[in-house]
């Protein structure tokens, strides 16, 4: 079985079990930080990100959380999509640039590029491999499939951490990531060929 | 793999012109899109490479009102439609498919007090939109946005998909525009120039922002004399050590490229456009990564001293200006270069000559640590 | 100096997001980046805006300023000497 993890509403879910959610509906930022602290997710430059990164690096550590990320590193791809990108943040950096109260900052800066997010979990996680980022309108599973094939037998990853991960406000967010492997896929692709046969 | 895929045309509006042929031969002239630019905002002035809003209007004016459009979204529009009305592609077919890459798409909305351009098109999905109700693609537009890496891996995933008979033809195109939004920012990261920038040169101290849309198309349909090059080889890869420094020891870049001559024949490679921003930091890693890769004798440029950084277009501008140069077998000197002022040593190209070339390598290094590379062969 | 020492030690905790950092791990001398505190360049621009908002000095180049942002000391250091000027 492949692992994978979703956040959404408050919840963590790691293989289909909830293992930490906050009772009371708290703001995002601290359950962001309480499932880090609880967690043990361990990435000091958690709390220099941006949320959408802070919530990447969580859920990719959930993937990563039993079976600890020990393949090569150039051999491990990622593939990110997302709805709205980073568009949060770009409005926290826009404050900044009020004429009356014009003070970019240039950390905020950073995390207007969408893909950052990609950056901080390759950096957590030792992912040197392909890597893609898509914005689109949903998570589309015919398309990221045929990615995810490409990766594993034209550009030689043996496995690929794929994530859809949105936020559009504080309330209105989800992170799904999972790993394939190519050995696991390959199974997959002959089941297909079976029923097909 | 399914199918070859080459890719048949390119097409470019920028500072320097609105097609390949006006780019070309200011180029070759050794004018640069950079302008002086004291935007009131920035402590110091800079130089950045724009294009007057008002002559996109007037081209854009004999087709549609340019009041319900953004400034990138008419770009885009202008490029597109020529591309189409130039090739024949059907964008209603559904072996069709736009690819878009773009860091910022139409940010520079958030300064538009515009009643005629709704607030949410600032969103990427939402330009996106626009542009296949405009010219009704069957298909939604993948928008590819990661960071300065995005033109060439725009690139090669349509070219992957196409190899890999999804769709008989994919138009990839890249737009980016300087804005209010990355001017401060590249300014409070302290990496904008105060001159016009020196790509490798021992004088440099920082990048220009640009603005172009840039547009290639690959297909697997191809008429005769129609073809122009194919993507050889291809690889993407991370440095996962910093989100903004690149590694000092050019890591990722190293592999990216190692990766790629190792899937190539036998081809010489003929020259490197490079990355090339004109950072401390980027041209030095660039460098080192050529470096190991025993390239450092192949004639190498950065077209940045011409056009500026366009930021997701960068990589799209200039494939299709290197492309151009095979074609005519001229190369493009990099403007801004006098001496070397990098670690390892590169051939930096001083001025353009006559020149049989079959072949170039394509770099490209962005924030997140991403940095790809490819090899362009023609036919 | 001492005060001004412990003030920028909160200060950088605070504006650097260095919450896992106890203040009380800091010596005035330590090295602010690389090996010990393992600052990065990011942070030093950071720093340059706390210099900015906070003490109203105007940075330019920040290589310029690269010795001060050794240690905690040298930045008060710094700061100090721009106040007496």
């Amino acid at each position: 079985m492949r692992n994978q993890c979703i956040i959404t509403e408050n919840s963590v879910q790691v293989n289909d079990q909830t293992i930490f959610t906050t009772e009371s509906p708290e703001d995002l930022d601290s359950f962001l930080l309480e499932a880090y602290s609880t967690l043990k997710v361990n990435y000091p430059k958690f709390h220099k990100m941006d949320r959408i990164s802070k919530l990447g690096i969580i859920t990719a550590s959930m993937v990563f959380k039993d079976t600890p990320n020990t393949s090569e590193p150039f051999s491990t791809g990622i593939i990110l999509c997302s709805k709205s990108g980073c568009l949060h943040t770009d409005g926290t950096y826009i404050e900044g640039l009020r004429p009356e109260n014009f003070n970019p900052n240039p950390t905020l800066f950073t995390y207007t590029l969408p893909s950052i997010v990609m950056g901080e979990i390759c950096i957590k996680q030792n992912i040197k491999g392909e890597n893609t980022y898509l914005v689109l309108e949903k998570f589309n599973q015919p398309l990221i499939d045929q990615l995810i094939s490409n990766m594993f037998f034209e550009k030689g990853m043996d496995q690929c951490l794929v994530g859809w991960i949105e936020l559009e406000s504080a309330n209105n967010y989800k992170s799904h990531f999972y790993l394939e492997s190519k050995v696991n896929y390959q199974k997959i692709i002959g089941q297909k060929k079976l029923q097909y046969a | 793999m399914g199918t070859t895929s080459n890719i048949i045309y390119k097409e470019l509006i920028s500072p320097l012109g609105f097609d390949v042929q006006e780019n070309f031969s200011a180029i070759e002239r050794g004018d640069t899109g950079l302008r002086a630019d004291h935007s009131p905002f920035l402590k110091k002035g800079t130089f950045t490479a724009t294009i007057s809003e008002e002559t996109i209007d007037v081209r854009f004016s004999e087709y549609e009102n340019p009041r319900y459009y953004s400034k990138l979204e008419k770009l885009s529009i202008l490029l597109i439609g020529k591309v189409l009305r130039k090739t024949g592609i059907d964008p209603k077919n559904e072996r069709t498919l736009l690819v878009y890459s773009t860091t910022k798409g139409n940010i520079d909305l958030m300064d538009s007090k515009s009643p005629h351009i709704p607030e949410k098109r600032i969103q990427l999905v939402e330009f996106k939109n626009v542009l296949q109700r405009y010219f009704g693609f069957a298909n939604a537009p993948l928008i590819v946005s990661n960071a300065c890496v995005s033109g060439v891996q725009a690139t090669i995933l349509a070219n992957d998909l196409v190899k890999n008979d999804l769709y008989d033809t994919i138009i990839v195109v890249g737009g980016d525009l300087v804005s209010r939004f990355t001017l401060s920012g590249f300014s409070a990261l302290n990496a904008l120039s105060y001159t016009k920038c020196k790509p490798f040169d021992e004088k440099r101290d920082g990048i220009n922002l640009g603005e172009c849309c840039a547009a290639l198309v690959v297909s697997s349909k191809i008429e005769p004399n129609q073809g122009i090059a194919r993507i050889a080889a291809s690889s993407s890869t991370t440095d996962a050590h910093h989100t903004v420094a690149p590694s000092r020891e050019g890591v990722g870049l190293t592999r990216a490229i190692k990766n790629c001559l190792a899937q190539r024949d036998q081809t010489d490679i003929d020259f490197i456009s490079a990355h090339g921003t004109a950072t401390r930091y980027n041209d030095e890693m660039e460098a080192l990564a050529i470096h190991k890769n025993n390239l450092n004798d192949v004639p190498l440029n950065s077209l940045k001293g011409y056009f500026g950084h366009t930021l997701g277009a960068a990589g799209i501008l200039e494939t299709v200006l290197s492309l151009e140069s095979l074609q005519k077998g001229q190369t493009i000197a990099s403007l801004g270069f006098t001496n070397l002022g990098v670690s390892s040593k590169v051939n930096v190209l001083h001025r353009s000559n006559k020149k049989n070339m079959k072949c170039f390598l394509k770099t490209a290094a962005g924030f997140g640590g991403v940095n790809s590379a490819m090899l362009i062969q023609k036919l | 100096m001492e005060p001004l020492i412990e003030e920028l030690k909160l200060k950088i905790i605070d504006r650097l997001n260095l919450m896992e950092i106890d203040p009380k791990d800091i010596e005035a001398d330590d090295a602010l980046f690389g090996e010990g505190l393992g600052l990065d360049s990011l942070d030093a621009l950071e720093l340059v805006l706390i210099f900015d908002n906070d003490y109203g000095i105007q940075v330019d180049e920040i290589e310029s300023i690269r010795p001060h942002l050794k240690s905690l000391t040298t930045l008060a250091g710094f700061i100090e000497g721009h106040r007496q000027n």
